[in-house]
Parts: C-alpha cells; sequence; structure tokens
C-alpha cells in the first residue's frame, strides 16, 4: 500500500496553533510540553480529525509494533496483547478529538493501550495490577551465573532459535520488569518517553530496566555462557 | 573505591556509558582485579545488545486491516 509521506503534507493542514499555544496547567508541565512540539505525527492526527480515515490509518501502521510490543510486555501473551491493542485503537479513534495536542501523539496513544493492557490483567484475575507485583527480594537480583559468555553468544544457536529464547525468557519476567525491558531495550525509546508512557519517575523506570536486565540476564546465562569449563565461574 | 555491591547498584550507568569520570576511574580499577564483576558487566552488556539486536515479537499479519476494518464498521453502524 502506498504510504503518503508527512513531508508532502501542506502546511495548512498542521495543527500549529495547537502545539505552540499556551498549555493548560494540568497537562502542560515542561517535558510534556517540549515533546509535544517535535511531534511528527501531527500532521496525521490533524488530517485524521479532518475525517481522513487513511491518514488514521498511517497512525496505526506508524505505531502497531510499538503499541503490540508495549501491550505484550504488559499482559505476557499474544491473544491479550492483540484483542487490548485492537481495543486501544479502536478508542483512540473514538477520541481522537480529546487529544490535547500538550504531549506526543504516540505518549498519548500509549497511555490508551496501557489502560487497555491493565484492564486486561484486571479481567484475567489470575495477575495482580502492575503496581502490586511483589518487588521480590534483593536475592531475586542478584547475579549467581557468572561464567563468561561465548564471544559471539548468539551464533550457537539459528536466528529462529535466538528469538524463542529470547521471546520464552522476556515473557518470564515479573511485569513491572518486563514491561521496561520491552520499551528500552526491545523498542528502544528513550528512558524519558518509556517513563512519561508509563507514568514513572525515570529513576524508577531505570531501576526496573536494570531489574529486568539482570533477571533476563540470570536466565540466559544457561544458553549462551561458554561450554568449556575453562572460564571458570559458576 | 568502588565495591561489586557499588558495582551492582550502578550497573545501569555502566551499560548505558553515563557514568562519572571519577566513578569510570574507580570502576576500571575494581574490573582490573574482579573476575565475577568483569562477567557480569560483559554478559549484562549482551543481554542488551542481543535484546536489541534480534527483532523479537513481530505483528501478527493482517492486524492493521482487522483495526481498520473494525473502525470503519463501527462508523457504518450506527
Amino acid at each position: 500500500m502506498d504510504r503518503p509521506q508527512p513531508g508532502s503534507l501542506p502546511a495548512a493542514g498542521l495543527p500549529a496553533a495547537r502545539l505552540d499555544g499556551p498549555l493548560s496547567a494540568e497537562v502542560g508541565t515542561a517535558p510534556y510540553a517540549a515533546e509535544a512540539r517535535l511531534d511528527d505525527d501531527a500532521a496525521w492526527v490533524a488530517r485524521a480529525l479532518a475525517g481522513d480515515a487513511g491518514a488514521f490509518e498511517t497512525l496505526v501502521e506508524r505505531h502497531a509494533h510499538r503499541v503490540f510490543r508495549l501491550l505484550v510486555g504488559l499482559t505476557g501473551n499474544h491473544a491479550d496483547a492483540e484483542d487490548a491493542m485492537q481495543n486501544a485503537f479502536f478508542k483512540a479513534h473514538r477520541h481522537l478529538g480529546e487529544f490535547q495536542s500538550a504531549s506526543k501523539f504516540s505518549t498519548w496513544l500509549m497511555r490508551i493501550a496501557i489502560n487497555e493492557g491493565v484492564e486486561c490483567l484486571r479481567k484475567r484475575r489470575s495477575q495482580p495490577p502492575l503496581e502490586e507485583w511483589d518487588e521480590g527480594s534483593e536475592e531475586a537480583f542478584r547475579p549467581h551465573l557468572l561464567r563468561p559468555w561465548e564471544e559471539n553468544p548468539e551464533h550457537l544457536y539459528s536466528q529462529v532459535q535466538v528469538r524463542e529464547i529470547l521471546e520464552r525468557e522476556i515473557l518470564k519476567l515479573p511485569a513491572k520488569y518486563r514491561v521496561a525491558v520491552m520499551l528500552r531495550d526491545v523498542e528502544q525509546l528513550p528512558a524519558e518517553e518509556a517513563a512519561a508512557a508509563l507514568e514513572l519517575p525515570v529513576a524508577t523506570l531505570k531501576t526496573r530496566l536494570l531489574r529486568g536486565r539482570l533477571m533476563l540476564r540470570e536466565t540466559l546465562s544457561p544458553h549462551f555462557r561458554k561450554r568449556s569449563k575453562e572460564g571458570g565461574g559458576v | 573505591m568502588c565495591s561489586c555491591q557499588d558495582l551492582l547498584a550502578r550497573l545501569g550507568e555502566v551499560l548505558d556509558d553515563q557514568v562519572t569520570a571519577d566513578f569510570r576511574r574507580d570502576l576500571q580499577e575494581h574490573l582490573s582485579h574482579c573476575r565475577r564483576c568483569v562477567v557480569l558487566v560483559n554478559s549484562t552488556r549482551e543481554t542488551v545488545r542481543i535484546v536489541t539486536e534480534h527483532r523479537t515479537f513481530v505483528l501478527p499479519p493482517g492486524i492493521s486491516s482487522k483495526i481498520m476494518k473494525r473502525i470503519c464498521g463501527a462508523k457504518e453502524d450506527p
């Protein structure tokens, strides 16, 4: 399908006044205001608001992967992530008129997706909401397996096998650490953007990210460490 | 002087290359004699690299069309 380039849009279609105008006290924190001015979705949002279904489809295509990974991170499985993703885009379309441009469209969309993911967890009831996950003892994050890894560890396996191992072990992480790893390392969002999407202080996001990385390192170690005993360690 | 505990607490800064010059000096000194911490730093760095480089969790095919179909269906459905 042909995807029009944002740069080709006429300047008249840009909602410049809304992006540059004063921000309300409730939503206009400085970081949000700064990121809103750099929102490269603004033109597509303006066209979608004007009734252009193709423009909203472009927004779906631009953000589908990120939203999907965020929701896999939250729900821990593909099927729930797919359902929650459909709901999130449906709601984003329905409420697009309420989008204030005080933050980036992607941040606003991710907030909707997070609400859908949390709702999904609540319905499942088998898992507590994100904030109620047990922090676990410090022992859970202490490294135990300390044998050196192979030089190019993933070369021990095929690409498909590496992907399977990674997906399996990432899905085993507790949700609050998994979602941090998904946003920062899989999706490669800047820490500030990931923290804004999760409505967390950047420091909290970083703590969760480190814990997630340490837990993942531990579970990947048996797959990737040196096979011989020469490296020593546990 | 940097201990194993200090390194673990600040490993996030090390991985994101955000350490101060002073801490970097202490860290290098510590790593020159602590083999376990060398393994920890290297294997955690490798963990991040592998996760970043392998595009996991591929989008299910046709999902964008499904979403647009649902949106367009809802518009037509009063």
